[in-house]
């Protein structure tokens, strides 16, 4: 399998954020990383049949000229937009969260949880 | 036409009826699920009787979005459209009047009929991402503070888990060039399983965390046992939302098995996950989380029937997971209807059931029998067939799984006995009639198996007299052995009577969803080799 610039970018963002999911116990961190799991995803899926010097899709001088796949460009408008739903909906638990256990730590959350679990 | 109508409709209506003022709301989001449970019926008739349904005209390269539905899809959209119904007179007259909680729970129904009937790996993705979404903010809705830390968990969970799942759809748009199920089936069988070993261990992951399997099961308590969510909610995410995720896995086994089959692996995988399952909900106290641990066990069995090669087998699976869905459902109902005239979810504090609350006696009693596979109940005849397997070794297993699903029913049934408590209650006429229907129906599906299995599977399935009868023996001496077991071993220990928490923090569980996606790189490169 040989990748071009872009998907090897989208792969490395991927990783770092799933990196970021496992590793960082602040919650906020934790929806960030999601962000960037998710740009990752976007820049692989941009990367897809695409090479340099390849112009968009559009009007009537792209039949002759390279052009970059516009299907998977498409579809990650969509993706982008659920991004931004997910992050804003995450964001706003997370606030309701923080107002009642006053920690933006996952594991102390869970200490939290815990203990009114037993009442 | 009808196809697209079964999703819009649940999805416009609810956005005009969230508009207009609340007086004649209920009554309009109550005849909008009457109509789609209609339409449903409708559907289901034509496919079965007059061939599939499939909205646009197939082209060749396989671009266009359709929308498909084969008998099988056609049993769950009414399997969803009539639990919905259901759902939607069980809830209070304060959530039904509720115009956010009544326009999520439409829109989560158009949503679900979706990933039903999609035929394209993007679309599934968006509704099942979407309906994430939906579900998250459903969980959280009574705002009780360990329903958000829940409903955070759940949602942050599963959109990693389709992020996996979404970078493997790249991977096959990048290797094969299309996204339509049916195209990657035809472009999948000329190509070398090693190119696509990736893009399946992606897919694979994102699906078996939607199925909750072993060790990636912590989002699934959280999510169907959280304190803070309506009943019906609960109800619905572990009858049939679940189930999605289910059917995700019957699809991408069907497209992937000619090229990569791990059948042997996620067979094993389903029995862990069964086991465990059952382990961890003997060890609850809280009625709810028992019923969520439980929805794990179930969807393990299902897994593991669904990987076996016997047709009787698979058959059998999806017909559990029907009749999973009819009881499990019935369960949270009457746990429902118990939490809120005791109080209490512990499970040592509520007793004598069948003489203050009839009602919800009966329904735990139906669900009991249902579940646990006795006779004429619809439980039996399902775990009937998941029985037929070809190896002693399954078979061994499927017995003690379902030896674990009696003795933890059998500390579930203890509430049922006892001194007769005097509550306050009066009886709702609609949450009445959903819980006898629901009673009636695992009854019934029992009895009349098997002309309902040849209407919904269009095979003649017969059921043996003689094996089914071994089926009654098997169970009778489980229940006397699990019995016995509950009330000279487990009933003593204490340390179960505060109940063993099982929670892992956020990263482990990340972790766990990375060790899976590990795994399964791993067992497919010594598979393909």
């Amino acid at each position: 399998m040989d990748l071009n610039i872009v998907e090897v970018v989208g792969l490395l963002l991927f990783l770092i954020g799933f990196y970021g999911l496992a590793a960082r116990r602040n919650i906020i961190k934790s929806v960030l990383s999601l962000g960037i799991m998710d740009i990752g995803v976007i820049t692989f899926f941009l990367g897809i049949r695409f090479q340099i010097g390849s112009r968009p899709p559009i009007g009537t001088e792209a039949v002759q000229a390279l052009t970059a796949d516009p299907v998977p460009q498409a579809l990650m408008i969509t993706a982008i937009v659920i991004g931004v739903a997910v992050t804003a909906v995450a964001l706003m638990m997370f606030s309701a969260l923080y107002h009642r256990y006053g920690s933006t730590n996952w594991d102390k959350v869970l200490e939290v949880r815990k203990k009114e679990r037993g009442k | 036409m009808e196809l697209y109508l079964i999703i819009v409709l649940p999805i416009f209506a609810s956005l005009f009826l969230y508009l207009i003022p609340s007086k004649i709301t209920t009554a309009l989001s109550a005849l909008v699920y009457v109509i789609v449970f209609g339409f449903t019926l409708q559907i289901f008739y034509r496919v079965r009787f007059l061939g599939e349904i499939l909205t646009t005209k197939q082209s060749s390269d396989f671009l266009g979005i359709t929308l498909y539905c084969d008998l099988t899809a056609s049993v769950f959209l009414v399997l969803v459209a009539f639990l919905f119904l259901c759902m939607f007179f069980y809830t209070s007259v304060r959530e039904r009047t509720s115009k956010l909680f009544s326009f999520l729970f439409t829109v989560l129904e158009g949503l679900v009929m979706l990933i039903f009937l999609s035929r394209d790996l993007f679309n599934i993705y968006v509704a099942i991402e979407v309906s994430a979404i939906v579900c998250a903010i459903l969980i959280m809705y009574k705002h009780e503070s360990r329903s958000i830390y829940d409903g955070l968990v759940y949602l942050l969970i599963n959109i990693t888990g389709m992020l996996f799942f979404l970078l493997g759809i790249g991977m096959i748009y990048r290797q094969l060039g299309v996204l339509e199920l049916d195209g990657i089936a035809t472009a999948i069988s000329t190509r070398d399983p090693h190119e696509l070993l990736l893009a399946f261990a992606l897919l694979m992951t994102g699906t078996m965390l939607k199925c909750a399997m072993f060790p990636m099961h912590f989002w699934l308590p959280l999510a169907h046992g959280t304190p803070g969510a309506p009943t019906a909610v609960s109800a619905i995410l572990s009858g049939i939302y679940v189930k999605s995720g289910v059917y995700l896995f019957m699809r991408m086994q069907e497209i992937f098995s000619p090229v990569i089959d791990l059948s042997p692996f996620f067979f094993w995988v389903g029995v862990v996950t069964s086991l465990a399952g059952i382990v961890m909900a003997i060890c609850q106290s809280d009625i709810k989380l028992i019923l969520a641990y439980h929805t794990i066990s179930q969807i393990g069995l299902i897994i593991a029937g669904l990987s076996s090669h016997v047709e009787k087998v698979q058959a059998g699976a999806v017909l559990h997971i029907i009749n999973h869905a009819l009881f499990k459902s019935l369960l949270f109902l009457a746990a429902g209807m118990m939490i809120s005239k005791y109080g209490t979810r512990n499970i040592y504090k509520i007793r004598g059931v069948m003489k203050s609350l009839p009602l919800a006696g009966i329904a735990i009693i139906s669900g009991i029998l249902g579940i646990t596979g006795a006779p004429f109940f619809n439980g039996s005849i399902s775990k009937y067939f998941l029985a037929q397997t070809d190896t002693a070794i399954s078979t061994f297993f499927f017995t003690l799984i379902n030896f674990g699903t009696i003795l933890s029913f059998i500390k579930f049934g203890r509430v049922l006995f006892g001194e007769k408590k005097k509550l306050s209650f009066s009886y709702d006429v609609y949450s009445t009639t959903v819980v006898i229907t629901l009673s009636a129906l695992c009854l019934l599906t029992g009895i009349f198996a098997e002309p309902l299995l040849y209407l919904i599977l269009a095979q003649p399935l017969s059921i043996g007299v003689s094996g089914y009868i071994t089926k009654t023996i098997i169970w009778a001496i489980s229940f006397v052995g699990a019995e016995l077991f509950y009330r000279n071993i487990l009933s003593h220990n204490k340390r179960l009577k505060g109940g063993i928490d099982f929670s892992a923090s956020f990263n482990s569980i990340i972790c766990c969803l990375g060790g899976i996606f590990i795994a399964l790189m791993a067992v497919g490169l010594m598979t393909i080799s």
